[in-house]
């Protein structure tokens, strides 16, 4: 209907603030460094392995080169490391990979067993310690293509080579252990992590509305008319400059009537959604799974604390198998209700309401402790099990020093 | 516990568990090499891999956590000794499946075991004890010894560093996290005073709105010219609403920028008689010119009379509308009359766009009200009603 040129719109601020802001908090340079310390003490095991088995290795010449090239890569990326921008560049890590894949075929070919003497795989599983330092900066796809190679490479060989004796499939099979746990381990914990990071940011920016007026625009909606503004003035500017014929034809007329009817919506909506309204669309996390029914703007009469206290337990209710790293978020039911004559005394009746949150999928005994703490911070609250739903009624008092739970 | 120890140690122990249970299933598939263990023994090891593994299983629940560290530092050194019954040399793979019980299998509680004093006892105590179960193993069946210990200390440094990296990480991320939320809580302030300002430039978006509705209808009735000339104020008002102005008409044909807290009604009157002449309705004034409102009402009032007189343009056929403005100690009012087609009230669908919401709506907004009279053939009459 409005044909309103994209590319020029402002983007939200709150979405090009976000992926900066993840990468601040991340703080890569530590993520590094916690890296660096596992993977050079694994290597330095597989180093002394190494020396500890130096008669036995047939073709030492070749192993000795595997050694060489591990080294290099290694020191160059410790070197290089903290120039480098935000991401490992494609070409590089492949150049990594090449230059590990080489090292991975001189140290089988060094290390097999010609005279029967067995020698272990050292330069070879020092490769999955090494790309444990890839972990950070690379998609956790590359890293888990690359770790998977690497293990399918050694285990065939081991199996190879414990052909005649079974009893060397133990050393073996360590390993590949060796070379495939540190950069799948390494892979989890920076996806923990970046969840949890993610998470975080989205509580932050969800309690932000906490401050807020009780009835806001909220920024989606500022934003969008500041669109609307943009797209009438082009429109407006181009018949100013003649740029557009008049009379308009059919498109851009019906694009005009489309500006003007969503900009007058957009004048005369009022502050008719609360901040939680505003909360829960606005949240990456919360959105999708957050029902809200608050018909009468009820939630808009909550003082800070309460505030603060529903959205942390509903936050908490809704992130807790994201954040296990168990699953999706649970979906939630918010309703906000004047309570059915059961305080007639009370002199305001917006003074106080019931909040019902019923959410579905919570173990009986499973609910974080901190989301019934947030809870009770909006007033006396009732819990109930039916089924797998658990349906938590919370009854307000907006007057806080009446609140005696 | 705080939320933010409790995101730490839930990190940590999803980590402790993920490589323990990977070291315990290494070990496992290390021991059933055949010729690694005589068969009773094999079975009974099965028993402490179970255990083993049970337990690292339970640290991601997070209850009862040195309990669960205790039993995995157990079952990890039973398991060991166990390797002292047959009394012989140990076969590589034997060798290799106590090496990864020491170097991952029972270190991985160092990552968890960093997070406090008594736990920091855990740790040295039950590293000592790995180390020393090792030693008494290989020491005494004349095993290698060289590998599988050089194996297991790594294996202890390598996760102790990764425990204190992580658990120093997480609390230093979240807190900068929730630093963050004074500037949210600042640009959320932004953007609703920025709605504000926008929402509020009424009388803008009122003419606006109204050259919008003109080119939309294909500009009938209009010169072509009149209607670039509209245009190109319209955009460049924008313009500098967009560059942070608040452009606000003050006297006719010309806009001024300057903030307004009370207007007089006859200057701003004059500027929607001139808008609408250019577009061909004559608008006559009658009464009071001089009233003095506060510029949100006055926005409200001359957003619903342009409106009004929009609708008179368009729908009524003729090409001249009178205002008449009166004002008593409370109220003002205006009344616009034409001498028009007219229409049957009741026909109007109440929820149409038009009126309700665009001069109704807006007057309600100010503790106004608008009242409408007309039938067919008779003219129309709306009676907008403000508040002083």
């Amino acid at each position: 209907m409005t044909r309103i040129d994209e590319r020029t719109v402002p983007r939200s601020p709150l979405a090009r603030g976000a992926a900066g802001d993840e990468r601040d908090a991340l703080s890569r340079a530590r993520l590094d460094l916690g890296f660096n310390v596992a993977t050079v003490a694994l290597i330095a095991f597989l180093l002394v392995l190494f020396f500890l088995d130096i008669g036995d290795y047939p073709l030492l010449g070749l192993t000795i080169a595997a050694w060489v090239l591990v080294a290099v890569t290694l020191v160059a990326a410790l070197v290089v490391r903290f120039r480098l921008p935000d991401e490992l560049p494609l070409w590089l890590y492949l150049g990594g990979l090449g230059m590990w894949a080489v090292a991975l075929a001189l140290d089988i070919a060094g290390s097999w067993p010609g005279g029967g003497a067995a020698a272990p795989l050292t330069a070879a599983a020092a490769i999955g310690p090494a790309l444990l330092l890839c972990v950070p900066v690379r998609p956790a796809r590359d890293i888990l293509l690359a770790a998977a190679a690497l293990g399918g490479v050694l285990a065939i060989v081991v199996v190879w080579r414990a052909l005649p004796d079974l009893q060397l499939l133990g050393p073996g099979m360590v390993t590949v252990a060796i070379a495939v746990a540190p950069p799948v381990v390494g892979t989890q914990i920076v996806r923990s992590l970046r969840t949890l990071v993610q998470l975080e940011l989205d509580l932050v920016q969800v309690q932000s509305t906490v401050v807020s007026p009780g009835y806001a625009i909220g920024m989606l909606a500022s934003e969008e008319l500041a669109r609307l503004d943009l797209a009438a003035e082009r429109l407006l500017d181009g018949v100013a400059t003649g740029r557009t014929e008049l009379p308009l034809d059919e498109d851009t007329a019906d694009a005009a009537a489309g500006i003007a009817t969503e900009l007058r919506l957009h004048l005369i909506q009022g502050r008719t959604e609360t901040w939680l309204y505003h909360a829960v669309t606005e949240s990456a996390l919360l959105g999708p799974s957050v029902t809200l029914s608050d018909p009468e703007g009820l939630a808009a009469g909550l003082n800070r604390d309460q505030r603060d206290g529903l959205l942390t337990a509903v936050w908490l209710l809704i992130s807790d198998p994201v954040r296990a790293g168990t699953g999706q978020p649970r979906t939630l039911t918010l309703e906000l209700a004047r309570p059915v004559g059961t305080y007639p005394q009370t002199s305001n009746p917006g003074a106080t309401m019931s909040i019902v949150i019923s959410t579905s999928g919570v173990p009986r005994n499973g609910v974080d402790p901190a989301a019934w703490q947030a809870v009770r911070k909006v007033g006396r609250y009732v819990e109930s099990f039916s089924g797998s739903i658990l349906r938590i009624e919370v009854t307000t008092v907006s007057d806080t020093s009446a609140e005696l739970v | 516990m705080s939320r933010i120890q409790k995101e730490r140690d839930r990190l940590l122990a999803a980590t402790a568990r993920t490589v323990g249970l990977t070291a315990t299933a290494t070990a496992l598939l290390c021991l059933s090499v055949p010729g690694s263990l005589p068969l009773p023994l094999y079975f009974a090891s099965l028993v402490l891999i179970l255990c083993l593994g049970y337990a690292q299983w339970q640290l991601a629940g997070l209850l009862r956590l040195t309990m669960w560290l205790w039993i995995i530092v157990a079952a990890g050194n039973a398991l060991i000794l166990v390797h002292l019954l047959p009394g012989t040399a140990l076969g590589p793979s034997a060798i290799s499946a106590v090496g990864v019980i020491g170097a991952a299998s029972v270190a991985c509680v160092c990552v968890l075991a960093v997070t406090s004093r008594t736990r920091l006892i855990l740790l040295v105590a039950s590293a000592a004890l790995t180390v020393g179960s090792l030693g008494v193993t290989l020491g005494m069946t004349g095993s290698r010894m060289a590998e599988p210990l050089v194996f297991t200390v790594t294996g202890w440094i390598a996760l102790t560093a990764t425990g204190v990296w992580l658990s120093r990480t997480v609390p230093r991320t979240l807190k900068r996290i929730s630093t963050m939320s004074r500037a949210y809580r600042v640009e959320r302030q932004a953007s609703e005073t920025e709605a504000r300002r926008r929402q509020s430039a009424r009388l803008l978006h009122d003419t606006v709105l109204a050259t919008l509705t003109l080119l939309a209808h294909s500009g009938v009735g209009v010169s072509h010219g009149a209607l670039r000339e509209q245009a190109a104020e319209d955009a460049a008002l924008l313009r500098q609403l967009r560059l942070g102005f608040t452009p606000d008409p003050s006297r006719s044909g010309d806009y001024k920028l300057k903030p307004v807290e009370q207007s007089t009604l006859g200057n701003t009157l004059e500027s929607v008689k001139q808008r609408f002449r250019r577009m061909g309705l004559e608008v006559n004034w009658h009464g009071a010119g001089q009233v003095l409102l506060p510029s949100d009402v006055l926005d409200a009032f001359l957003l619903a009379l342009g409106e009004c007189l929009e609708n008179v343009r368009r729908h009524s056929g003729v090409n001249e509308a009178h205002v008449t403005i009166t004002d008593d100690d409370a109220n003002v009012r205006a009344m616009v009359t034409d001498a028009g087609k007219g229409f049957d009230v009741s026909t109007i669908d109440a929820g149409r766009l038009g009126f309700t919401e665009s001069i109704v709506a807006r007057l309600r907004d100010v503790g106004g009200n608008a009242r409408l009279f007309s039938s067919p053939g008779s003219g129309t009459t709306v009676v907008l009603e403000v508040p002083k």
